[in-house]
C-alpha cells in the first residue's frame, strides 16, 4: 500500500490553523487529525510505499535517548524515500500528524517549551517545515531529521551501518554544529569526522564534548575557503578530524 | 558551491582578476534527461601551456562540483581530457544544479612558473597544495525540472483562497510559499470566485481578473532585491525557465523589460483570449 499524503490545500489549512489548534496538539486525544487525514479531498497517493513501523517513545526527561535506534528504524523502513522526496513538506507533515503522532507526541511534546520557543513555535519547527530554507527545515523536523541524519551517515560497509548514525545523534551539538555547515553534505568528511569521534571516544572511554566539533566545523570552513576540501577521501577526513580533536580529549 | 570574487592565497585563474595576462579557462555543461538520468556533458580547456602541462603530469585535474542544496547532494568530477560525461540519478536533485568547474591539484606542487602571470609574480616559485584551485571556470546552474512535477502546468503555480476568518482586507494579495503562490482574496469575493470557476465562458475573463494581475504582482517581486530569497520555491523555478522558454532569459535578464510585458509574454498575452472571450458574450447578448 502506497502512503496517502496531504495535499497542498489541505497542508496549508492545516498549517495556518496552528496558533487555534495547540491545545489539541497538546491533549492526549488524536481523533481530532485522524479525521482530519481521512477526509479523501485532503490526501493524495504518492509513490511512497507504506511501512509496518513503531518508533521507540522516550521512557524519561532525555527525550533524545532513543533518536539513534528510531533513525535506524525509520530509514530501513522506508527505502522509497529519495533525497528529492525529503525536500516535500507534505510528506513529513502527513508523517508528524499520521502514523508517527504518538512518536511525536512524546519526543516533541507541545507543552514543553524551550528557552524563548513558544507552542505553535513547537508545532511549525517540528511537526511542518518551519522556514523558508528547506535544508534548515529538513533538519528540524521530528521525522525528517532523523531519516536525514541515517540518509548521510549510512554506511553500508560496516558490521552495523547505522553505528555512524547513533555517533551523530548522541549529542544535540553534532548535528547543530555538523549539518549547520555545508562540508557537511560531503558524505566523506562528514563520515570521516563521525569516524574520529568514534575512534577517540573509544580511545578514551569517554564522549567527545561540544568544543572539538564547534572548533573542527570552524577549522573546515577555514580550509575550504582555500581548497578544495571535497578532494579528501574519507580517511583523509578521519585523519584530519582525529589530529585536530585528540588535544581537547 | 558558489565562488564569487574571492581571493586565493595563491594565483589562481578567475574571470578578469588580473593574475595572470591573458589566461582563459573555457567550461560548458549542457545536459539531457533520460529516464529520470541527468546526463551532464562536461567540457573545459585551459590556454596556459604551464597550467596543461600540470594536467597531462596528472598533478591537476579539471575538477567540477556540483551541488544541489536542497537534497544534500555534494559531488565532485575529476578528469584530465577536455571532455567528460556523468550521470546523476534525478532522485538526488530537486529544483537546482549548481555547478562549479575548476583546475585542482591533486598532490601537492613545488616550484610552479608560467610566462603569463602577471608581473606581480614575476620570479617567485608558487607551490600549490592538494586541492588548492588552480583555476576557476564559468559557474553554471541548471533548472531541474521533472517529468513528473505534478505543478508543471503554469496556471497550476497558483492557488485561490480567502483570507482568514478574523481579517478584513477589500484587496487581492499573493502570499508565495514553497511551491505555489497564494492568490487570497476577501471572503465574500471567494464565493463568487467559486460560483464563475468552473463556467467555462468565464475562463479567460476569470485568468485576466485573477491570476494575471497576481503574476505581474509576482514577477515584480522576482525582479525585486528580495526576490533572491525564493529562488528555490518551485514557482520561481518554473517561472524562470518559462521566461528561456520564451526567450526572454533569465531572470536578471528580464530588468530591462516591465512586469507588465513580462507577466503577458509568461501567459502567452493573455488579454488578447479575454477579449475573444468578451467578445463572444456580447455576441451571445446581442443575438437575444
Amino acid at each position: 500500500m502506497k502512503l496517502h499524503l496531504l495535499n497542498d490545500g489541505a497542508l496549508r489549512k492545516l498549517k495556518h490553523s496552528v496558533y487555534s489548534n495547540i491545545s489539541k496538539y497538546q491533549s492526549d486525544d488524536s481523533s481530532w487529525i485522524e479525521s482530519y487525514l481521512a477526509e479523501r479531498n485532503n490526501t493524495f497517493i504518492s509513490k511512497i510505499d507504506d511501512a509496518d513501523v513503531e518508533l521507540v517513545l522516550p521512557r524519561n526527561e532525555d527525550r533524545k535517548e532513543f533518536d539513534g535506534v528510531n533513525a535506524k528504524l525509520f530509514h530501513s523502513a522506508f527505502p522509497g524515500i529519495s533525497a528529492a522526496m525529503a525536500t516535500d513538506e507534505r510528506l513529513w507533515a502527513t508523517l508528524c500528524h499520521g502514523k508517527f503522532y504518538t512518536y511525536m507526541h512524546t519526543r516533541w511534546p507541545v507543552s514543553v517549551t524551550q528557552r524563548t520557543q513558544s507552542f505553535d513555535g513547537i508545532v511549525n519547527q517540528r511537526y511542518f517545515f518551519y522556514r523558508g530554507d528547506p535544508r534548515k527545515s529538513i533538519e528540524r523536523n521530528g521525522l525528517s531529521r532523523l531519516w536525514l541524519s541515517a540518509e548521510m551517515t549510512y554506511d553500508p560497509d560496516r558490521d552495523d551501518p547505522y553505528e555512524l548514525t547513533k555517533v551523530l545523534l548522541q549529542n544535540t551539538n553534532f548535528v547543530f554544529h555538523l549539518f549547520g555547515r555545508k562540508f557537511s553534505s560531503n558524505k566523506q568528511i562528514l563520515q570521516g569526522t563521525l569516524e574520529a569521534v568514534l575512534a577517540l571516544e573509544k580511545e578514551y572511554g569517554k564522549p567527545v564534548s561540544k568544543t572539538p566539533i564547534t572548533e573542527y566545523g570552524r577549522r573546515l570552513n577555514l580550509i575550504g575557503g582555500a581548497s578544495l576540501l571535497d578532494l579528501w577521501n574519507k580517511e583523509e577526513a578521519e585523519k584530519n578530524a582525529y589530529d585536530f580533536m585528540r588535544p581537547f580529549m | 558551491m558558489r565562488i564569487k570574487n574571492k581571493l586565493f592565497p595563491y594565483p589562481t585563474v578567475q574571470m578578469d582578476n588580473g593574475v595572470y595576462k591573458n589566461a582563459i579557462f573555457e567550461t560548458a555543461v549542457r545536459y539531457q534527461v533520460e529516464h529520470n538520468k541527468f546526463k551532464l556533458f562536461c567540457s573545459a580547456h585551459i590556454n596556459v601551456p604551464e597550467i596543461q602541462a600540470l594536467i597531462d603530469a596528472k598533478k591537476a585535474a579539471y575538477v567540477f562540483h556540483f551541488e544541489c542544496a536542497r537534497t544534500y547532494y555534494r559531488e565532485k568530477v575529476a578528469f584530465r581530457s577536455e571532455e567528460h560525461c556523468e550521470t546523476i540519478d534525478g532522485e538526488a536533485l530537486d529544483r537546482k544544479l549548481e555547478i562549479c568547474p575548476m583546475i585542482v591539484a591533486t598532490e601537492d606542487i613545488d616550484s610552479f612558473s608560467c610566462d603569463d602571470l602577471s608581473d606581480m609574480f614575476s620570479g617567485e616559485e608558487i607551490s600549490f597544495a592538494k586541492g588548492d584551485i588552480i583555476a576557476i571556470g564559468r559557474q553554471q546552474e541548471l533548472t531541474i525540472v521533472k517529468e513528473q512535477d505534478n505543478l508543471k502546468k503554469l496556471s497550476s503555480i497558483f492557488y485561490v483562497d480567502s483570507y482568514p476568518e478574523d481579517v478584513e482586507y477589500k484587496h487581492i494579495s499573493i502570499q508565495p510559499d514553497d511551491r505555489q503562490i497564494g492568490i487570497l482574496i476577501p471572503k465574500n469575493d471567494a464565493a463568487r470566485f467559486r460560483q464563475c470557476k468552473d463556467d467555462p465562458r468565464r475562463k479567460h475573463t476569470l485568468f485576466s481578473a485573477f491570476f494575471f494581475p497576481a503574476l505581474i504582482a509576482v514577477v515584480d517581486l522576482m525582479k525585486s532585491q528580495d526576490g533572491e530569497q525564493y529562488s528555490d520555491s518551485l514557482w520561481y523555478v518554473l517561472l524562470s525557465l518559462k521566461g528561456k522558454e520564451k526567450g526572454i532569459g533569465d531572470v536578471e535578464q528580464w530588468q530591462d523589460r516591465t512586469s507588465f510585458e513580462i507577466a503577458q509574454i509568461l501567459f502567452d498575452y493573455p488579454v488578447t483570449s479575454y477579449l475573444k472571450e468578451l467578445a463572444t458574450i456580447s455576441e451571445g447578448e446581442d443575438s437575444i
